[in-house]
C-alpha cells in the first residue's frame, strides 16, 4: 500500500483545506499521495478544480460520516 | 501558465471584498500566475499595522463576521500565502499614503513598495485586472 500523506483540515472552511493541500504540494515530491480530510462540502468540490488546473491528478474522492476524502497525487 | 498576469485593484474597505481578493490571489498563484495588486482608497487602512486604524476602517456584513465566528484566515494571511506560493508583488497607493503621512512601515508587512496610477497602469497594461 502506498504511504498517503494526510491533510487534516477538518473544521476549516474553503480556502482552507486547499491552502493546506497546496502548502502540502510545494513541499513534498512528485508521485506523493496527499488525502485531504474536510468537513466542508465546498471545498471537495473545489479542491479537484485545482487539482485538475495545476496539473496533479485525483485518485478519489469519498464521504464517510461527514467527512470528505479527497486523495491527491502530486504529478510534477 | 507561468507567464500570465493577473492585477487587482483593491479600493473597498469592504472585507468581503478584502478576503475574496486574497483567495483569488492565493489560488492565481498557486498556478504560477504573476499577481500584481494596488491597494487604493478605502482598502489601504484596512492593512495598517495598528489593529484600530485597521478595524476602524473595515466594514463586515453578516458573511464577514461569520468567517470570523467561524476562525477563517485573515485576509493578510491569506494575502502571505499568496507571496509564499509565488510571484505576488503588493502595492500601497502613494496618494493615501501621502495624505496620511504614512510609510510602508506603518503597512502590513506584505507590502512590495509604494506606487502611482501611472506605475499600475504600466504593469497592468494588456493583462486582465480585475477591481474589489
Amino acid at each position: 500500500m502506498e504511504d498517503v500523506k494526510v491533510i487534516d483540515a477538518r473544521g476549516s472552511f474553503c480556502p482552507g483545506p486547499l491552502m493546506e493541500l497546496i502548502k502540502g504540494i510545494r513541499q513534498e515530491p512528485v508521485g506523493t499521495t496527499f488525502e485531504v480530510w474536510s468537513s466542508d462540502a465546498g471545498s471537495a468540490k473545489d479542491i479537484p478544480e485545482w487539482v485538475a488546473r495545476a496539473g496533479h491528478e485525483i485518485v478519489a474522492n469519498s464521504e464517510d460520516d461527514g467527512i470528505f476524502k479527497v486523495q491527491v497525487k502530486k504529478l510534477r | 501558465m507561468a507567464e500570465e498576469t493577473m492585477n487587482l485593484m483593491l479600493i473597498s474597505g469592504e472585507y468581503s471584498r478584502l478576503h475574496a481578493a486574497a483567495m483569488l490571489s492565493a489560488v492565481a498563484s498557486s498556478y504560477g500566475k504573476t499577481v500584481n495588486i494596488f491597494v487604493s482608497m478605502e482598502a489601504l487602512p484596512a492593512f495598517h499595522k495598528d489593529p484600530q486604524v485597521a478595524e476602524a476602517s473595515i466594514i463586515k456584513g453578516p458573511v464577514a463576521k461569520r468567517i470570523e465566528e467561524t476562525g477563517g484566515q485573515s485576509f493578510i494571511e491569506l494575502f502571505q500565502q499568496a507571496k509564499d506560493f509565488g510571484e505576488v508583488k503588493i502595492y500601497a497607493c502613494g496618494l493615501v499614503m501621502d495624505v496620511y503621512h504614512w510609510t510602508l512601515a506603518d503597512l502590513s508587512a506584505i507590502f512590495d513598495d509604494v506606487m502611482g496610477v501611472a506605475g499600475f497602469l504600466t504593469k497592468s497594461e494588456g493583462q486582465p485586472t480585475f477591481t474589489f
